[in-house]
């Protein structure tokens, strides 16, 4: 018995119908700890060199951490890992909900899936029980309308989690959905699924999970949602959720809008939280045992249809929003809620389609590529995209391939303004005066995303420091002018970011109770020892965290050609075209400050100046069998 | 802390020494108010909340 694990990791293979249960390994608890960990781990050790993602042999990792599903705040995440479509390097993605947590009550901390099944079919575990059954009627259908239907077929008491028609169709930004509007939405995640013809896993569990001191964690745990409770943020973010940063976001000039064009969104007021609680929301709507319900589960009526939906979250207001210039709060949920349907990540999508409205507007795509005329702004020039999208029809199938993949595909300067990094489009927060948030997201292990390096407030702060900021007033007015961002000193600041955010997804919780409402990391160590009855002290956390980081770069360099600096750069529209207007009119991050900014991380994380680790650094982390196999092939290749 | 009322909110933080453009929330008795809301009352308790990220 492992305490704080249930103890089983579970092998699917799809094509021989094979499956295994097997002891959690304990050498992934003892140096990897759970979630964001074992997934990494398994997929260096696991994943035949350069296999496709779409190859049989691809892993499909469902890993939990050793905080999941107890009842503590928050403890409903689901880690997901796999060798992303997005990319071609190393992918995760996570949830909320209560999948994870009857997995570990079904008895499994982890489950590793491979092979393809032969027809279309859903995985349904019960406990011990483990079939494989045909999903020939859910195949095609939407993520909501199946859900409901598996949960009328087996019971409330299973929980789903699905791919839409998008992941069927290997859409490289499709997502997981479950819980009605959660998802496990980047890196192409729900792809590698349909990649294997799964459309479902449905599992039940009731079992428990083994912990050291039950009545510890009992006592810690009511202490924790108290002291939770008691935070300001507890009152002052809740009601609006992630959304209630619009307009802060805004105000410095990190909105996202037209396709990355500028930063400040006229009509940011109208999309904000506040327009959310006014118009769409019914009720909150939490993950498992979570004091504060970010999810604000609604109803949105528009020209192009009504819809019971969840969110929209910061991130989908920024990217299907401000992006692509709806005005509305009620389309944005819409949009939100085709998204879901259909199965794509709503920042890509919203990344996706806002570079197809800019390739229109400039003349490089036309209506006859389109197939009808477009515009920003217009709900169903993107009703009609993102449909195409799913379907692979029309154009739908050049930009089912993300805007990395679209615009090495029709050249003619579009490669300029396709916001990604790595092949993962870019999310909520635009970066030309967020030099921190700028080396965060172009230097990240999954592509460019939020969810590893969150360092807007440093930046803006850096930026205040930088000038006369007395004038500088949010509450939403018009801002005056932001000084430019500090450069210097941003690289220590967004390495701890990077090894605290993904921190979370290594226990297996949520970060946002420590992230926005300040719940103090003593707590998380406290809770770890009542559960597993081991120490761990919140600096050894983040070691693991770290060597995490550098194992993911080691698959990265293994697993996708000539990878290296030069796939750690933003899309030229960040270094070359000034923001336009709003309160970072005229700045942005000049090449040469990247350059330096990229020098100073790379030496400080102990990587050579092309960003790779070297055999030192490798070993300090314990891992003396990767440095051993990345450079015994640099010497027999120099040989 | 003793300040004279009736007073703004952005007035507050200036005198406190923070520049409100880092104060994205600010909750004056539990309630979220805007930077121009204007404090008049003797004992209030006002909570300023730092920049926190979007999800």
């Amino acid at each position: 018995m492992i305490y704080g694990y249930a103890g089983t990791t579970l092998r699917i293979n799809l094509s021989s119908s094979e499956i295994k249960k097997e002891p959690l390994n304990k050498k992934w608890v003892d140096e990897f700890i759970g979630g964001r960990g074992f997934v990494s781990k398994i997929l260096y050790d696991e994943l035949p060199p350069n296999t496709h993602p779409f190859d049989e042999e691809n892993l499909f990792i469902i890993a939990m951490g050793p905080m999941s599903g107890h009842f503590l705040p928050a403890t409903g995440k689901t880690h997901f890992g796999t060798k992303s479509p997005a990319t071609g390097g190393y992918g995760d993605s996570n949830m909320g909900g209560h999948f994870g947590v009857t997995m570990k009550y079904a008895g499994y901390d982890v489950m590793i899936i491979d092979g393809k099944a032969k027809e279309p079919s859903y995985i349904y575990i019960e406990d011990d029980n483990i079939e494989i059954r045909s999903a020939n009627k859910y195949w095609g259908k939407g993520s909501f309308d199946v859900e409901k239907k598996m949960k009328e077929e087996l019971g409330e008491d299973f929980q789903i989690l699905t791919i839409g028609p998008a992941g069927e169709n290997l859409v490289k930004f499709s997502c997981i959905s479950h819980d009605f509007g959660r998802q496990a939405g980047r890196i192409g995640i729900g792809a590698v699924l349909g990649s294997k013809n799964i459309k479902a896993i449905a599992i039940k569990g009731t079992g428990s999970i083994p912990v050291f001191d039950p009545d510890g964690l009992l006592k810690k745990g009511k202490e924790t949602y108290y002291a939770i409770r008691q935070k300001p943020g507890f009152k002052g973010w809740t009601p609006q959720g992630t959304a209630g940063i619009t307009d802060w976001c805004n105000d410095v000039g990190a909105l996202p809008t037209k396709n990355f064009q500028t930063s400040y969104f006229e009509h940011a007021s109208k999309i904000n939280g506040k327009a959310i609680l006014e118009r769409i929301k019914i009720t909150d709507k939490g993950c498992f045992a979570c004091p504060i319900p970010c999810g604000k589960y609604g109803y949105t009526k528009t020209k192009a249809g009504s819809a019971y939906v969840e969110g929209p979250e910061f991130e989908t207001i920024a990217l299907l929003g401000s992006n692509c210039e709806l005005k509305d709060i009620e389309e944005i949920a819409y949009a939100n809620y085709i998204c879901d349907e259909l199965g794509v990540d709503t920042c890509s999508a919203g990344a996706v389609v806002s570079w197809a409205l800019e390739c229109y507007e400039k003349g490089i795509l036309t209506k006859e590529d389109i197939g009808k005329d477009v515009a920003f702004g217009d709900l169903d020039s993107m009703v009609y995209l993102l449909n195409q999208i799913a379907k692979r029809e029309g154009i739908g199938d050049l930009l089912a391939e993300g805007v990395r993949g679209a615009s090495e595909r029709i050249g003619k300067g579009t490669e300029k303004f396709a916001a990604h990094v790595k092949g993962l489009e870019w999310t909520g927060y635009e970066s030309r005066n967020a030099p921190g948030m700028m080396l965060g997201y172009i230097t990240a292990d999954i592509g460019a995303h939020h969810g590893r390096c969150w360092v807007l407030g440093n930046d803006v702060a850096g930026s205040a420091d930088a000038g006369n900021v007395h004038d500088l007033i949010t509450g939403g007015k018009q801002t005056s002018k932001l000084p430019k961002a500090k450069v210097e000193g941003v690289v220590p600041i967004v390495i701890s970011s990077q090894h605290t955010r993904p921190a979370f997804d290594i226990l297996g919780t949520c970060r946002l109770q420590y992230m926005e409402i300040g719940l103090e990391v003593s707590y998380y160590e406290e809770l770890y020892y009542v559960i597993t009855g081991k120490k761990l002290k919140w600096e050894d956390l983040l070691k693991v965290s770290e060597k995490v980081w550098n194992l993911n770069r080691c698959f990265n360099l293994r697993e996708i050609e000539g990878f290296g600096r030069k796939f750690d750069y933003p899309p030229a529209r960040f270094y070359e075209e000034p923001v336009p207007n709003g309160p970072n009119e005229g700045h942005l991050i000049k090449l040469e400050e990247i350059d330096v900014m990229l020098d100073q991380f790379y030496e400080a994380r102990g990587w050579d100046k092309n960003g790779i680790p070297k055999s030192e650094t490798l070993i300090g982390f314990g891992l003396e069998d990767v440095a051993e196999k990345m450079y015994r092939i640099s010497l027999e290749e120099s040989c | 802390m003793n300040i004279d009322y009736p007073i703004s909110i952005k007035n507050l933080l200036y005198k406190v020494g923070i520049t409100p453009i880092l104060a994205p929330m600010v909750l004056v008795d539990g309630e979220g108010r805007d930077k121009d809301f204007i404090i008049d009352k003797e004992e209030v308790e006002v909570t300023v909340i730092g920049p926190l990220a979007g999800g």
